[in-house]
């Protein structure tokens, strides 16, 4: 397959994965849910520690509530990725019966799961955007707090934001891998995934809080070097290499392309590639 | 004695984005009860929508249906206790519990009492064949024991009047069989007992049915027994075409009227059954073929079947494969 | 008359049985669904911890174990109408001789009952990892606050199951939305209604209408605040109104939505 055919192919997923995402209702009311829901998971969070402050009388800390602020607004794309990625098999190989005719073809389905990427990254970026926005204008100018955001380096904050989409692609080959050899963990395996995320991400508090011996999970685990680089670049003093952070999202995704493959050619062997019904 | 269902000039309109589809039109039909009513037409001919609103699932748009003398848009409730679906592209019931379960499951949505229940399904058990897995989860059964259980949910109620909306569909020929056996077997223990079938399948309407009606584009084409409707095409004669295509000339077989095709697709071989009044008339027929490049490779006369009563009615507009017997 | 209700009651039986009994046959489940928000009950508590505010921690357990019964009813009630059209069960539901609130009824008792487990778990768990100091000074004051929540909550559920049984994707995706704007109104990690609510008063009215809000907030402070009966009388008031309300709402709904879906032809449409 020479590379414009790699491009048809990813265009034309990426259409199809825009289009499964959107076109059950009007394109408005879907861009407003799309704001809403990730508007909710960014202020959770941080409103979670304000009320804790307030309950027990200690005043509210500006620095850790713009960590937990950054930290919950800027996992959006990781949701995104992780809803999607955690149901698209369902959906494709037993609600569409997609999956079976997609494998066959010329292109592949590396290419097919790339394109529907491309498709969640593009709206849950719009997401991301809108959703940091309006929590920040009810944060600071509807509850009063202040956030310490004093952006140092407009680059770095976008290069942080493309090491968190590279390592949210790792996510969207993991999680369908799994559910490429089982079908019990459909509903949950995305839920799974983020509830383990907030302890072990550095997106509520540094994970070394959990013990000292998690520490270590900082360089290992995609997103912490990135959220934390994020921070920095939003003026936080805290410590992040962007640079690692691009190489152990790269090698995640590397990771994860692999475990993909294995999971397919396992797939196809043991006959889950069409399997549909209770299993 | 009322009918064990009635409709009257019933009609139903399906509006879809500024389309309106015709979905029925007119159709008027008394069933008597005691036999195996068939409604025969291709897809999309209305044969469902017509289950849908005698089951109270669906209102008409105009008309009037009754099941049992009840009306079907203000008699729901009464019509219910007395009726029963099974839908052969549908397998109802819950995964994660036996098959003897799910069977209770549907006997006490019918207000069985414990003693009845457990009567009625010790008996639709050994009357469908479920005995070796009634113990087993739904979930694990194939489809065909799936196809089995949903008729003998069909069964439990003992309703007076059970809908069959393509009980076959899908199924292999032995199972086809097998669920056919048994729906006749059904009706013919007690003869109060109606079932109304829907199918695209010609032979098993045949084989079944007492009476046909034959729905084309949401009317009635045609109402009889078989027999009745075999004499439609008696003093016909049918020619059997085996010929070939190039594919840019195929679309000239839709100027072969009165016909049923199927299609070999490996050889682009057609084999076409024309219903003829005189045997003349084929070689106008073949005269189409060859004058775009096709190749006549046989011609025989045929006897009528009933096959033919449908291609007359219908007009041969569906290919239709060949039917399990 | 009362040969219908013997006859509804035995549906609502009969459903209840089903979903009940669906779910011990693979009893991993229980254990396995109860992880998920045992793990973000985890991440909240650390978070107080972390901030100098754990002994707010219990509240978080007490929303991870209310958060177990509103994912149950937006994915296992509101939504089941959709998951009865595709297997064709919802036909059958409708051609029977019963009210169709009788399933809605089953499927609700056989939720809470399930959930129930769940949540108990889920307390017991982060109970005793997190080391929460319970303090029940009134029993009875959590068992009232905790029916009337599920009768508020599960009326919501039928409510919505009511409203979706037309539709397919839209109802799927819609709830997919929901859930998340409903965990931050509806406190279940931190109080959103009275003196600590970091919303403002007509947030918190709308929070209020959520039968889960005034649920959690009750059962905090009846489990982890030591509250009784007569401290918690406006919470029982509230959630009673909501039960009046959405029950009998639900219940018209229903025949609303299966007359349309008769009339409009879309109870059988499948996945649109």
């Amino acid at each position: 397959m020479d590379l414009k055919q790699i491009l048809r192919s990813l265009y034309a997923s990426a259409w199809v994965g825009w289009q499964v995402e959107s076109n059950w209702t009007e394109p408005f009311v879907f861009i407003g849910l799309q704001i809403i829901r990730p508007l909710a998971s960014t202020l959770l969070f941080p409103l979670l520690y304000i009320v804790g402050m307030n309950f027990t009388g200690t005043p509210v800390d500006s620095t850790y509530l713009t960590y937990v602020f950054v930290g919950t607004a800027f996992l959006t794309p990781y949701i995104f990725a992780a809803e999607t990625g955690g149901t698209i098999v369902s959906q494709d190989r037993e609600r569409y019966g997609v999956m079976k005719s997609i494998y066959i073809t010329t292109s592949s389905l590396p290419t097919y799961f790339f394109g529907r990427f491309l498709a969640i990254a593009a709206i849950s970026l719009v997401s991301t955007v809108f959703s940091f926005i309006l929590s920040y204008l009810f944060i600071v100018h509807i509850l009063g707090y202040s956030l310490l955001l004093t952006p140092t380096s407009i680059p770095n904050i976008l290069a942080a934001l493309i090491a968190i989409y590279v390592g949210s692609v790792a996510i969207f080959y993991l999680l369908p891998s799994i559910n490429f050899l089982t079908n019990k963990l459909q509903w949950s395996l995305t839920y799974y995934f983020l509830g383990l995320l907030y302890l072990l991400g550095d997106i509520l508090f540094p994970v070394e809080s959990l013990s000292p011996w998690a520490a270590p999970l900082k360089y290992v685990l995609p997103i912490n070097q990135a959220l934390n680089s994020v921070r920095a670049s939003f003026g936080l003093d805290i410590e992040a290499n962007l640079t690692y952070a691009f190489l152990i999202s790269s090698l995640w995704v590397t990771l994860s392309l692999a475990v993909f493959g294995g999971a397919v050619r396992r797939a196809r062997a043991k006959g889950l590639l069409d399997k549909i019904g209770w299993w | 004695m009322t009918f064990a269902a009635e409709t009257v000039n019933l009609g139903r309109i399906f509006k879809n984005r500024g389309s309106v589809v015709k979905a029925l039109e007119d159709v008027s039909l008394q069933i008597g009860r005691g036999q195996i009513f068939g409604l025969l037409g291709p897809n999309g001919a209305g044969k469902t929508t017509l289950v849908k609103i005698l089951t109270t699932l669906l209102m008409p748009t105009s008309g009037k249906a009754y099941v049992y003398g009840y009306d079907v848009v203000n008699e729901a409730a009464k019509i219910r206790p007395l009726i029963n679906l099974v839908s052969g592209a549908d397998t109802p019931g819950y995964g994660l519990i036996t098959v003897r379960e799910n069977l209770w499951f549907y006997s006490m949505l019918y207000g069985l009492d414990r003693a009845t229940a457990k009567q009625r399904i010790k008996t639709v058990i050994e009357q469908v064949g479920l005995k070796e897995v009634e113990n087993e989860l739904l979930r694990n059964l194939s489809t065909g024991y799936r196809q089995r259980m949903n008729l003998a949910r069909g069964l439990v109620n003992e309703p007076a009047v059970l809908f069959l909306d393509e009980p076959t569909i899908g199924l292999d020929a032995v199972s086809a069989r097998n669920i056919r056996r048994l729906i006749k077997e059904w009706v013919k223990g007690d003869s109060g007992r109606t079932v109304i079938l829907t199918s695209h399948y010609m032979a098993e309407v045949e084989e079944m049915c007492a009476k046909v009606a034959v729905l084309n584009k949401g009317r009635i084409v045609a109402i009889g027994s078989p027999a009745e409707l075999r004499s439609l095409v008696a003093e016909k004669t049918v020619a059997v075409i085996e010929a070939w295509f190039p594919s840019e000339a195929e679309p000239i077989l839709d100027k072969i009227g009165n016909a049923y095709r199927t299609r070999d697709p490996a050889t682009n071989v057609y084999r076409i059954r024309v219903v003829v009044d005189d045997w003349d008339e084929t070689a106008e027929i073949v005269n189409i073929i060859t004058s775009r490049g096709g190749k006549v490779l046989s011609l025989t006369k045929a006897l009528p079947s009933f096959e033919d009563v449908y291609v007359k009615l219908v007009g041969g507009e569906e290919i239709v494969t060949d039917v399990e017997t | 008359m009362l040969q219908t209700l013997k006859h509804n009651l035995k549906a609502v039986y009969a459903r209840t049985y089903v979903r009940v009994i669906s779910t011990f046959r693979e009893p991993e489940w229980i254990l396995t669904e109860s992880l998920i928000p045992l793990l973000v009950v985890f991440a909240a508590a650390t978070l107080y911890r972390v901030s100098g505010s754990e002994q707010l921690a219990g509240f978080a357990v007490v929303g991870g174990a209310m958060m177990a019964f509103w994912d149950n009813v937006l994915w296992l009630m509101a939504s089941q109408f959709y998951w009865e059209k595709e297997s064709g069960n919802l036909d059958l539901y409708i051609i029977a001789p019963i009210s169709k609130m009788s399933i809605l009824l089953g499927m609700s008792v056989g939720s809470i009952i399930n959930t129930s487990v769940r949540a108990v778990l889920i307390v017991l768990i982060a109970t005793y990892v997190l080391n929460i100091r319970v303090n029940v000074a009134d029993p009875l004051a959590v068992l009232l606050v905790f029916v009337m929540t599920m009768s508020a909550l599960y009326g919501l559920g039928m409510l919505m199951s009511s409203l979706y049984m037309l539709y397919g994707r839209g109802a799927y995706n819609l709830n997919d939305i929901l859930s998340e704007p409903v965990y931050l109104l509806s406190g279940l990690y931190f109080p959103t209604i009275g003196r600590f609510s970091p919303f403002p008063w007509v947030v918190q009215f709308l929070a209020s209408l959520i039968p889960l809000t005034f649920g959690i907030d009750g059962l905090r402070r009846t489990i982890i605040l030591g509250q009784t009966v007569s401290e918690i009388l406006p919470h029982i008031g509230v959630l009673s109104i909501l039960s009046l309300v959405l029950i009998p709402l639900a219940w018209r709904t229903l025949i609303f939505m299966e007359n349309l879906g008769r009339r409009e032809g879309r109870l059988s449409l499948r996945w649109i």
